[in-house]
């Protein structure tokens, strides 16, 4: 149990710190293309065990969200939408439960939950993750179009790199 | 109590999402600079258009105070447009300061279609209005007081079979008078133009000035069609009236100044 929870804190820091350490100055301009951004510092909120209390949850992406936000210089904006992720997760969760039920344990990761499972899931919460997030950043749906460019370009360029990391790191806990 | 409590714990991580959310907004709209100028503009915009309709509302109450107050000053206007011309037209240095007064009135109750009409005024002879005075709109001529009250007063209107107004053509020199033989609010008829006139369809008709009822040249209407009476010298016109009836709700009281003394010349005379 101890064990698990050191692991739970290592790994937001590690996420915390490779987005604002690394992938914060990757520059994913195309031209004039400059819609697609990587974001992947919600992925430990996916990843928390399936009985962790809700308000812990939600309480971690308010904070985590804030963290990233000092280093954005933008406060409030990714907090908004991390606390907005974290609390959807139940629903999510709920909505891709299997016939059989969650395994007691409740860990997420390859060995307790199906690939596809993990994909869905992973996207449905990383989509409404972005969806929150470029909406609150533009905070006008004036700009519906470039909202929705943003959120499909973004998406894809950062589910593909979660999942090279998740399939390199191949969390146990 | 308990009652609370359990919905609290119920809906504890929903309240926790709303009061992390709040603290994002405040967070967003005041260390942002688009953000917040986004909504500093988008609120402005809000109250902006909250103020406005609140205004038209009370602004819907205040018409009749606005409305009378824009009856006055046009009575003012009036009266002053009136003298000048006076003034302008006797060619001479005035000693007397006005010649006519304006009394401005709301039109209370009025008919159109029946052989004789009239007007009332929800003001009377409190405010100055006395029998013989004249009446206009804004348009044009309405008609004259024939019975006054305390508080309102009855106004015979052009449409009406006994009244007759002495009118003259803008550009000549030719009179006539006006009687309401149409039955149609839109038209009346001028007699008395003599033939030799020239006459055009769109001439406008003027009060003549030669009654102290009316000053002159006082708009009535234009000339819509016009022939030369069966056997007679004179051309019989028929006169489309500048001033709508149906619509008609302002009217301005002429009190001419000099009215009592010119008339008790003419029954000295008579």
């Amino acid at each position: 149990m101890n064990s698990t929870l050191v692991h739970h804190i290592v790994r937001f820091f590690i996420f915390l710190l490779l987005q604002v350490i690394v992938l914060n100055r990757i520059d994913l301009n195309f031209g004039s293309f400059n819609y697609a951004h990587i974001f992947i510092y919600a992925v430990p909120i996916f990843l928390l065990p399936l009985n962790t209390p809700r308000p812990l949850t939600i309480c971690l992406g308010f904070f985590s969200g804030l963290f990233i936000d000092f280093f954005f210089d933008s406060p409030g904006i990714h907090a908004s939408a991390l606390t907005a992720t974290a609390f959807v997760r139940k629903y999510i969760l709920q909505l891709l439960e299997p016939i059989e039920g969650y395994k007691v344990d409740g860990a997420i990761n390859f060995k307790n939950m199906r690939m596809p499972w993990l994909l869905g899931y992973v996207a449905l919460l990383l989509l409404f993750h972005f969806s929150w997030y470029f909406s609150v950043e533009a905070f006008s749906f004036v700009y519906f179009k470039e909202i929705l460019l943003r959120i499909i370009s973004s998406f894809i360029v950062s589910y593909i790199l979660i999942f090279l990391i998740l399939i390199i790191y191949n969390p146990k806990h | 109590m308990r009652n609370i409590l359990l919905f609290i714990v119920k809906y504890g991580p929903f309240f926790l999402f709303l009061f992390f959310q709040i603290t994002c907004f405040w967070l967003i709209t005041s260390y942002n600079e688009k953000q917040k100028s986004i909504f500093i503009n988008s609120s402005n915009l809000f109250s902006g258009y909250i103020n406005e309709q609140s205004n038209k509302v009370s602004s819907f109450f205040s018409l009749d105070e606005e409305n009378e107050a824009l009856r006055k000053e046009n009575a003012k206007l009036l009266q002053e447009i009136l003298n000048i011309r006076v003034e302008r037209s006797s060619n001479q240095v005035d000693t007397f300061a006005d010649k006519y007064s304006i009394i401005p009135s709301k039109i209370c109750a009025k008919s159109l279609d029946l052989r004789n009409n009239h007007l009332t005024l929800c003001k009377g002879e409190k405010d100055g209005i006395k029998k013989g005075m004249g009446v206009i709109g804004p348009n044009g001529v309405l008609g004259l007081v024939n019975q006054t009250s305390q508080n309102y007063s009855s106004v015979l209107s052009i449409l009406h079979s006994q009244s007759r107004i002495s009118v003259s053509l803008a550009n000549q020199n030719h009179h006539g008078y006006l009687i309401w033989d149409t039955g149609d609010p839109q038209y009346a008829t001028l007699h008395a133009i003599r033939k030799y006139a020239q006459l055009n369809i769109g001439d406008t008709i003027v009060t003549s000035g030669y009654s102290t009822i009316f000053p002159k040249g006082i708009a009535v209407g234009s000339i819509a069609d016009f022939k030369i009476e069966p056997g007679g010298e004179m051309f019989l016109t028929k006169i489309k009236l500048f001033e709508d009836f149906n619509v008609a709700n302002e009217a301005y009281v002429i009190n001419s100044i000099f009215k009592t003394e010119v008339d008790s010349l003419t029954i000295e005379n008579e």
